[in-house]
């Protein structure tokens, strides 16, 4: 259930006694612009680890500790057009527990702390977190290379996308990084904290009333934001364009980006969901089986399709002279799937995979709050058995159709120059 | 069947030792849509010498032996179980640990075919040469990938450092040689002398009954026959005696940032059953009052720039086995490297100070025993089986509440000595000292 508190602002509710913890999102909605990627995320940092009260991270780690080990984060998220400063707790509901503290009212205070009081210097950060912060962030974008799976998936993203926002990693860059300076990221905080939507999602055995009062309680202001369309979509490209680099590595990595511009619960949707799971989505798709199992040429080969930005990769993990057989194996198989070349069996077996995940993700709290908060900003919500249905009323027409759709226009690889070495 | 009732968090365990020596249990979870289940075997990768069945004769199998019996578990003449698993709608996996060999699936729908596909698949082992030869051609592309995951080598640089020539310090999966020695034999002279119920347990939870899901497992083992069951001996400890800890090394590679890990090894033999469990747990609070987001130290660290997010430290026991790694990375190795030795040595002075921290400890790790019930996964995995003496996560609590300072203390004291820590680094290559 969602309602509006007030303009601007609306409350999510899913009350639920499966689980043993109460948890609360606040997520703060803005339109993605290239030039804040960095900024909100190093906003994130610096408001995760101190406040006016809790002016230290051993001090806010005790108070969390307090409250029987609440866990605790702020992070961003980057999905389709829009991106998200998200504040979450998560506690132990009290009937577990022979206590008579009062998490859930003790959670919802520790939260209004950290988002509305902030360790200020006058107009800008405690300046310690803000440089502390700043330094780690440094330290973290610089060491990304060192992850090459991370890498070589950057380097497509970087390649397919046109719109900075998408083609720059989540996390932004060292550049504009650097750049950042206090005063600027106060004043963003203040107009994140003014403008931006806010969805809040309480999930957990909480009565409705209680929730909505603990809601009001943090008290945003009204405000009117901009509205975007939630999905990135781009023109298609007509050159495939090409990321290669030479690392030290011992296993290349070859990653294909495709355009597939089907977008999240449009009619096609649930037909690229079928089609994503036979071609590479899991462990018995055509990938798998046939470049890891049946020729032996990887450990790893799978796909997945970003139904907010309309965008299909496949990711490898291969041996360099491979590149070639490997690239001719993965484009067969998409091939197969545009002539209707999947057998009965298989279709039904994708099938029965996406319905086995789609309801055992209903026993993770974490993925309601997630569920709600897309289906709150599409003012959209299926129920189990609809979503039930539109998976198994897919045609292996509607999958070659969705096959015929996906359109290489990048691809990146790494390969092994030097041998590994041991010390 | 025994129930075991845990009516402060409306959990109940249904427990079984069956007629051939398997153990089960089965923890019926309300509300849920998924039933998880883990069928394993007290057997991993560093039980590749043991005691022939057959004449007593010690043998020694290829390392990574345990690991490509896994894979290979899964084909057989006419299905492979991955695939069946797949068709009945549910997801499968197996992974391979120090000591353990765990095959596992979820589901939602068909849970009691799963569980006979489990069993039987298990219980039924083929191998042929050909298909052991094709799987070189995988584990070897496995090995690779994890060879150039450098937290991965800093982890298992580390352990080779505190378990020198002991099945321990050799990596679970083996290495691109040594399994090109693995035959079909090994597999079969592996399986035939571990893969005994009374070796193995099965763990199921989540959206099941009980009692009906008992009567399937007794049906599907009631119609098998299984080999009387032999005594398996595991070794009492992973230290070879032989080898003192390396207590120092360096790797270079292409890497942006150092990456440092500091090793403690356990020199003690683990307490046996729940004590296990209880010690573990105190070190955990131990290493917590030392040096988890909430220490003075921590917070010194952090704030002079030797530490980030990605600093923790683990703490690892096993059938044979307990450590400690502390790592992070640093833009001082050094240093980084001084201050956590300088830390470890005065850790019972700095533990001992902290009696309202420890108050708070214990809270802490309360509440996320409990968060960790809400996961299937958690509940099933956290089960070690003979190691604690069956010992399920609901029974951490218990433990956790009685726990006194004066526990926190004697497993610590026991625990670190100065002559057992060692230090692992991965370094960038220009970065010259």
């Amino acid at each position: 259930m969602r309602i509006s508190l007030n303009p601007g602002v609306s409350l999510s509710l899913i009350s639920t006694k499966q689980f043993k913890t109460t948890r609360i999102a606040v997520d703060l909605i803005t339109p993605l612009k290239s030039e804040s990627l960095t900024k909100r995320l190093l906003l994130a940092s610096v408001l995760e680890n101190s406040s006016q009260k809790y002016p230290s991270q051993k001090i806010l780690s005790e108070e969390l500790a307090r409250m029987y080990g609440a866990g605790f984060g702020v992070s961003t998220e980057r999905k389709g057009n829009i991106h998200a400063l998200s504040f979450n707790l998560e506690c132990v509901n009290e009937h577990f527990l022979n206590t008579n503290s009062q998490l859930l009212e003790q959670g919802i205070n520790f939260l209004k702390e950290i988002i509305f009081k902030p360790l200020l210097d006058g107009n800008r950060f405690d300046p310690k977190t803000f440089e502390r912060q700043k330094e780690v962030l440094a330290d973290y974008i610089s060491s990304v290379k060192d992850d090459r799976q991370l890498f070589a998936t950057l380097e497509l993203n970087n390649a397919f996308f046109e719109d900075d926002g998408q083609a720059l990693p989540s996390f932004g860059d060292a550049e504009s990084l650097a750049k950042i300076t206090n005063e600027e990221l106060y004043k963003y905080y203040i107009e994140c904290i003014n403008n931006d939507q806010v969805e809040i999602i309480i999930s957990g055995d909480v009565a409705d009333e209680k929730s909505r009062k603990i809601a009001a309680s943090l008290n945003f202001s009204d405000r009117y934001p901009e509205k975007v369309p939630l999905f990135y979509v781009q023109s298609l490209q007509n050159q495939i364009k090409e990321r290669i680099h030479h690392l030290e590595i011992s296993q290349a990595k070859l990653n294909l980006g495709y355009s597939l511009p089907v977008y999240f619960q449009e009619n096609k949707y649930y037909a690229a969901l079928v089609f994503n799971d036979l071609f590479g989505g899991q462990p018995l798709s055509k990938l798998f089986v046939n470049v890891r199992e049946k020729a032996s040429l990887a450990y790893y080969a799978s796909s997945s399709y970003d139904s907010f930005r309309g965008f299909l990769s496949v990711k490898t993990g291969i041996e360099a002279k491979n590149k070639n057989q490997v690239l001719q194996i993965v484009n067969q198989q998409l091939e197969e799937l545009r002539a209707g070349n999947s057998a009965k069996k298989e279709i039904e077996t994708a099938k029965r995979s996406l319905i086995n995940s789609y309801l055992s993700q209903l026993d993770h709290q974490g993925v309601l709050l997630s569920r709600a908060l897309f289906n709150g900003l599409l003012n959209k919500e299926l129920q189990e058995n609809e979503w039930i249905e539109k998976i198994k009323s897919v045609t292996i027409a509607d999958i070659a159709e969705i096959a015929g759709k996906a359109h290489l226009e990048a691809v990146s690889f790494l390969d092994g120059k030097v041998k590994n070495e041991n010390n | 069947m025994k129930i075991i009732d845990y009516p402060n968090f409306e959990e109940k365990v249904y427990q079984k030792v069956l007629s051939n020596g398997l153990t089960v249990n089965l923890v019926p979870k309300v509300g849920f849509h998924k039933t998880y289940a883990s069928f394993t075997v007290n057997y991993g990768s560093v039980d590749s010498t043991f005691v022939s069945l057959d004449d007593n004769k010690i043998m020694n199998r290829p390392d990574g032996v345990a690991h490509f019996l896994e894979h290979k578990l899964f084909e057989k003449p006419d299905y492979d179980a991955f695939e069946l698993f797949g068709q009945l709608g549910a997801d499968s996996n197996a992974f391979t640990s120090y000591t353990k060999t765990s095959y596992l699936f979820s589901t939602v729908e068909n849970v009691r075919k799963c569980l006979e596909t489990l069993l039987d698949f298990v219980q039924s082992p083929y191998f042929t040469k050909e298909s052991v030869e094709k799987e070189k051609g995988i584990i070897t592309q496995e090995i690779m990938m994890y060879n150039d995951d450098y937290n991965w080598r800093l982890y298992s640089g580390i352990v080779e450092n505190l378990y020198p020539h002991s099945p321990l310090s050799k990596d679970i999966a083996g290495t691109v040689e040594s399994i090109q020695n693995i035959s079909s034999k090994d597999l079969y002279d592996c399986y035939r002398t571990f893969y005994q119920p009374s070796n193995m347990d099965l763990f199921v939870v989540g959206a099941i009954n009980p009692n009906e899901v008992i009567n399937w497992i007794e049906e599907n083992q009631s119609k098998k026959q299984f080999p009387s069951a032999p005594q398996i001996m595991h070794s009492k400890t992973m230290i070879n005696d032989e080898y003192d800890i390396i207590p120092y090394r360096t790797l270079r590679v292409d890497t942006s940032r150092p990456k440092v890990a500091v090793g403690i090894r356990g020199n003690i033999e683990l307490p046996a059953g729940k004590k296990g469990l209880k010690y573990k747990i105190a070190l955990n609070i131990g290493m917590y009052l030392l040096m988890g987001e909430s220490s003075e130290a921590y917070n010194e660290l952090y704030d002079n720039g030797l530490i980030d997010d990605s600093f923790d430290y683990d703490i690892s026991v096993g059938r044979g086995y307990h450590f400690c790694v502390i790592s992070g990375e640093t833009s001082n190795a050094e240093k980084f490297i001084m201050k956590v030795t300088e830390l470890l040595k005065s850790a019972n002075e700095t533990i001992s100070g902290q009696k309202v921290e420890f108050v708070l400890a214990k809270k802490e790790f309360i509440g996320r025993q409990i968060q960790s019930m809400n996961s299937l996964e958690g509940i099933a995995n956290r089960y070690e089986g003979k190691l604690f003496d069956g010992a399920m996560s609901f029974d951490a609590v218990k433990i956790l509440k009685e726990l006194k300072m004066k526990d926190i203390l004697q497993a610590i004291d026991e625990f670190i000595e100065p002559d057992n820590m060692s230090v692992y680094q991965v370094l960038p290559k220009e970065d010259v000292d």
